[in-house]
């Protein structure tokens, strides 16, 4: 076969493909609870991957979960919602500070709590639309106790990509908790003082971590 | 004693009505107590410690999970006429019939309750609640919160829900101390986790019971939701995620988003 033939060949494909496509019923739009649904099922299933893999070890699988992890929690926005109004008073270093400080104070406590993880059955139950196109996903886990552990992430999508903003676990939102945390840490010792305390429960809790 | 405490409960609840003043900028401190209650919560946690934790462990150690579990289920099981009577009391009829029905099959088709029954072989909801969330429903203040030595944290309203839930409960008295010590052992992680995670524990342990119990209290649907369940299409509950967010969008945040 010549070049010339499978170039043309190459654009009959091309014209047909393109045929069907403007024949074919344009798909309706997912909804944005359904899409933000998706994209906390398949993250899951990946998580939940990596934790049953119990021949990696556990460095590599702490590295892999973190991995996904930060594709997909945007820190910055969780960051500015705990702060709330005093993310304003916060200068560019010390909001800078406070970010990564959090973040490794997350991404420490989270794999400790998914280091807990003993095969029970995750499940993506709905989702619900909230303001600002915001999209809250729930999930649950089955427990130890009777009934199960109740688990959502409040989703936004930030350059087409949905991201998690916040974990609400038994409807304990973690952002407004440590909003109310930080807010009053920040009154009694002021932004300093709080980055100073992240800082000292992450060098305490990675020494111990080895 | 038990004569006593309808008249404690009356007492409470009219300690309830007392809402704490608003302070000079016009907002209700949601901690007008915090001095006694941290130190209430510093004695509490210290005897956690010392003596209810190692207590779970100990458990943990001597027994497989799924005993624990199966304990957990029978002791809330046992709780069933709080949760049917403060659905009643709610004019909520059919949660208080599923209780019902709940605590008939878990009772023997469940081996007194040891086994869910009711979830696993005809997937009956679950509605998680009791007479505190009722008298929230019914109007009463919640009352400033506080820190109860030994019970942990509570406000007036609860405190009154507390006793009363005690009263309907069918656990017999004997049998509290294990569904305690049972209840710290599975709560061993949990609790591990949030020592580690919170800035400053008590806070942690305040704004936890607080936001809570309000998600408890506005929820009308069932607690367990079915497998794959959509929601109940009821309107989100108002809350304060966003009360701040013009900051959120401030100066550092880029444009078109």
């Amino acid at each position: 076969m010549t070049e010339r033939s499978l170039k043309l060949k190459g654009l009959a494909a091309g014209a047909l493909a393109a045929g069907l496509l403007a024949l074919a019923p344009t798909p309706a739009p997912a909804a944005p609870a359904d899409d933000a649904r998706a994209v906390v099922s398949t993250t899951l299933d990946q998580v939940l991957a990596v934790l049953r893999d119990k021949a990696k070890p556990p460095a590599e699988r702490k590295q892999r979960v973190e991995a996904i992890a930060y594709r997909h929690f945007d820190f910055d926005t969780i960051s500015r919602l705990v702060l709330a109004r005093n993310w304003p008073k916060l200068s560019a270093k010390q909001r800078d500070e406070f970010v990564t400080e959090f973040k490794r104070h997350l991404s420490g406590t989270y794999w400790k709590t998914l280091e807990d993880y003993r095969d029970q059955k995750v499940t993506v139950d709905g989702a619900r639309a909230e303001k600002k196109g915001d999209v809250t996903v729930r999930s649950s886990i089955d427990a130890e106790r009777a009934e199960p552990i109740r688990m959502d992430y409040r989703m936004r999508q930030k350059a087409g990509e949905w991201t998690v903003i916040d974990v609400i676990i038994e409807g304990v939102s973690l952002v407004q908790n440590f909003r109310s945390q930080t807010q009053e840490i920040i009154g009694d010792a002021g932004v300093d003082g709080l980055i100073e305390r992240l800082r000292q429960k992450n060098a305490e809790r990675e020494k111990e971590q080895g | 004693m038990k004569r006593l405490l309808p008249a404690a409960a009356a007492g409470l609840l009219a300690l309830g009505c007392l809402s704490p003043p608003p302070g000079p900028d016009g907002l209700v401190d949601p901690d007008p107590y915090e001095t006694q209650n941290r130190l209430f919560f510093a004695f509490n946690d210290g005897l956690d410690r010392i003596a209810f934790e190692p207590l779970g462990r100990l458990w943990r150690f001597v027994t497989p999970r799924f005993v624990r579990t199966g304990l957990d289920n029978a002791f809330l099981n046992l709780r069933f006429p709080v949760r049917a009577v403060s659905c009643l009391g709610q004019a909520r009829l059919g949660c208080a019939g599923n209780e019902t029905l709940r605590f008939a099959v878990n009772s023997t088709l469940g081996v007194a309750g040891l086994w869910d029954a009711s979830t696993r072989l005809f997937e009956l909801p679950f509605y998680d609640e009791d007479t505190g969330q009722m008298l929230a429903a019914w109007g009463v203040p919640s009352g400033p919160f506080w820190m109860i030595p030994l019970l942990g944290p509570s406000n007036p309203r609860d405190t009154v829900g507390y006793v009363l839930d005690g009263f309907l409960n069918l656990t017999p008295s004997y049998a509290a101390p294990v569904a305690w010590v049972n209840g710290r052992a599975i709560a061993v992680p949990t609790v591990d986790r949030a020592r580690e995670a919170s800035l400053d524990y008590y806070l942690f342990v305040r704004d936890a019971y607080l936001q809570r119990r309000e998600m408890q209290i506005e929820e009308r649907g069932p607690t367990r939701r079915l497998r794959g369940a959509e929601p109940d299409g009821e309107a989100p509950p108002a809350d304060d995620f966003y009360e701040l967010e013009e900051y959120e969008t401030g100066a550092a945040e880029p444009a078109g988003e």
